[in-house]
């Protein structure tokens, strides 16, 4: 009887695994792509793509058969995408001393390539990442979903967990602000 | 116009981008995080304990009543108040004089 049970948790454990690693392989490119468009840093990009499994991991049990598990994944890693961003932005503006000791942790890319745009795109896109890093969090997140990702605006929204309403508000909102700062790049050079 | 086109041509830019390659040794990094997590070494226990706000504001609260009772003992006045006037008793005292005067030297050589 107890050799029974125990064959029966191995075997559960062995599916959860194997489940994991399903999941793992079918998401990570994918999660990597939308997060190093948000972060436009492949490190930070990985690190925080590697949080949000090993976040995964630790919920396996509850999530692996949950149906909300893609919309999940994405809301885990734009959250965590986002406070990356805040924290970058702190340590920027940084403390008093870090302003009078000019202390430059990282230095902004001044473009951004991300390696998945086609070679006869690149300068199109870094303009692009340009001037998704001037508008709104939400917004950016939002136009890269649709754009990148190619989502519709309900699965934005329910990423996002807003109103299908307000989620094609912020698309709206992020092409217009594109429009503004890409104009003035374009006018200035 | 033609700056339009431009625009429109940037903004779509991002569609059908492909998909960058993850790390190959990322899920072999994902397994090993996620077990030291769920099995945490003694050290790791300890810095999260610290870590909690209650440990924390504990020993800032704790290192502050330490400076107080310091500065305390300190500020308290001595019995014996030295107002700064010296007098000829203690300077006596203060350099183990107890001659006045030659004539006493040279009696107690005697």
């Amino acid at each position: 009887m107890q050799e029974n049970y125990t064959i029966t948790k191995v075997d559960e454990e062995d599916i959860g695994a194997a489940s994991f690693e399903f999941v793992f392989e079918k998401n990570k490119n994918r999660l990597l792509g939308l997060v190093m468009g948000i972060v436009q840093q492949q490190e930070d990009a990985e690190e925080i793509v590697q949080d949000v499994f090993v976040k995964l991991f630790h919920k396996k049990d509850e999530m692996l058969c949950s149906p909300l598990l893609d919309t999940w994944l994405y809301r885990v890693a734009i959250n965590a995408s986002l406070d990356c961003l805040r924290k970058k932005k702190a340590e920027r503006s940084g403390g008093f001393l870090q302003r009078v000791f000019k202390i430059n942790k990282e230095e902004i890319p001044a473009t951004y390539n991300h390696p998945g745009v086609e070679l006869d795109k690149k300068e199109d896109a870094a303009l692009l990442f340009s001037a998704l890093s001037k508008i709104p969090e939400q917004q950016r997140v939002a136009f890269l979903l649709q754009q990148m990702e190619g989502r519709q605006v309900v699965d934005v929204a329910s990423i996002m967990e807003t109103s299908t309403a307000a989620a094609e508000g912020l698309i709206k909102r992020a092409k217009e602000n594109l429009r503004k700062h890409l104009s003035k790049d374009l006018f200035s050079t | 116009m033609e700056e339009n086109k431009n625009i429109d041509r940037i903004l779509n830019s991002l569609q059908g981008v492909g998909q960058p390659e993850a790390n190959p040794f990322m899920l072999t990094r994902i397994l090993a995080k996620a077990k030291e997590v769920e099995n945490p070494t003694a050290w790791s226990r300890m810095f999260s304990v610290l870590q909690t706000p209650f440990a924390a504001f504990s020993l800032v609260l704790v290192m502050l009543a330490i400076n107080a009772v310091f500065l305390y003992n300190n500020s308290k006045p001595s019995f014996e108040v030295d107002n700064g006037v010296s007098t000829a008793a203690t300077q006596k005292a203060d350099f183990n004089i107890d001659f006045n005067s030659i004539y006493d030297i040279e009696n107690t050589e005697q």
